[in-house]
């Protein structure tokens, strides 16, 4: 693997990194995503749906 | 629509466009409706530079009223007080198996349970090793969180150079220093 290769590796699983982050850590005070207002609503769903990591994914099932 | 962002203590600057609403020691980091997931990342993540202690909230904890807001974290405050105590001062640095050789990417069930675990025995060994380092840690079934006080970043890296070096087998990728995302336990 190339030094290029290695580097752009990196990049995206920081970018990965951020995504996780974002969507599945940090303080959460409603208890969810509020679900109020269906047009926007969908957006969010989807991106959720989307981009729930793997990591979540596990979580849940080993939960279930 | 309210969008939250983050709890700070210490507040020093806030970019155009963000609002800060105090609830006692606790102050809310807030702006219009946002909803690119990337940008609130990297919002929280300008905000480690700008406070003295940062608590990221998760994206998509939107409200629509300043009373709804205020009804919401009334409740916790003195959790989120505790929170940011726990956090000040320190950032997050993320440790993360690298699938080298792709448990996806198994030729059979075998094969993959076997590249799994050789991800966990990877993770619970430099866990175990850098968890020392770092005033309080937390670990999933793929990666690891280590809270290290920000003038010991350095040290901390260096431990990590330390590990891989000694055993140069290990696919771990480190990545950070992050806001502290992973040291904000739900409420």
């Amino acid at each position: 693997m190339s030094v290029v290769e290695r580097r752009s590796l990196a990049d995206q699983l920081t970018l990965v990194d951020l995504v996780d982050r974002v969507l599945n850590k940090g303080v959460v005070v409603t208890g969810d995503v509020t679900l109020s207002v269906a047009d926007v609503d969908l957006v969010y769903v989807g991106l959720r749906l989307l981009l729930a990591s793997a990591a979540t994914f596990e979580r849940e099932r080993e939960a279930a | 629509v309210i969008h939250l962002y983050a709890f700070v203590r210490g507040l020093r600057e806030l970019d155009a466009g963000l609002e800060s609403r105090p609830f006692g020691r606790v102050t809310a980091v807030v702006g219009r409706e946002e909803r690119d997931p990337l940008r609130h990342g990297l919002v929280v993540e300008s905000l480690l530079g700008r406070a003295d202690a940062v608590l990221p909230v998760r994206f998509g904890e939107r409200f629509a009223s300043e009373d709804d807001l205020a009804a919401a974290v009334a409740p916790r405050l003195e959790a989120l007080e505790q929170q940011l105590d726990h956090v000040a001062g320190c950032v997050e640095v993320g440790v993360r198996v690298v699938p080298h050789h792709d448990s996806a990417e198994a030729p059979d069930g075998a094969a993959y349970m076997q590249a799994r675990l050789r991800e966990q025995r990877s993770l619970e060994f430099v866990h175990r090793a850098l968890a020392a380092h770092a005033r309080d840690s937390v670990r999933t079934s793929r990666d690891a969180g280590y809270l290290v006080a920000r003038d010991e970043v350095p040290g901390f890296s260096a431990a990590v150079e330390q590990l891989l070096a000694s055993h140069p087998a290990l696919d771990v990728l480190c990545t950070g220093p992050w806001a502290p995302y992973s040291f904000g336990a739900a409420t």
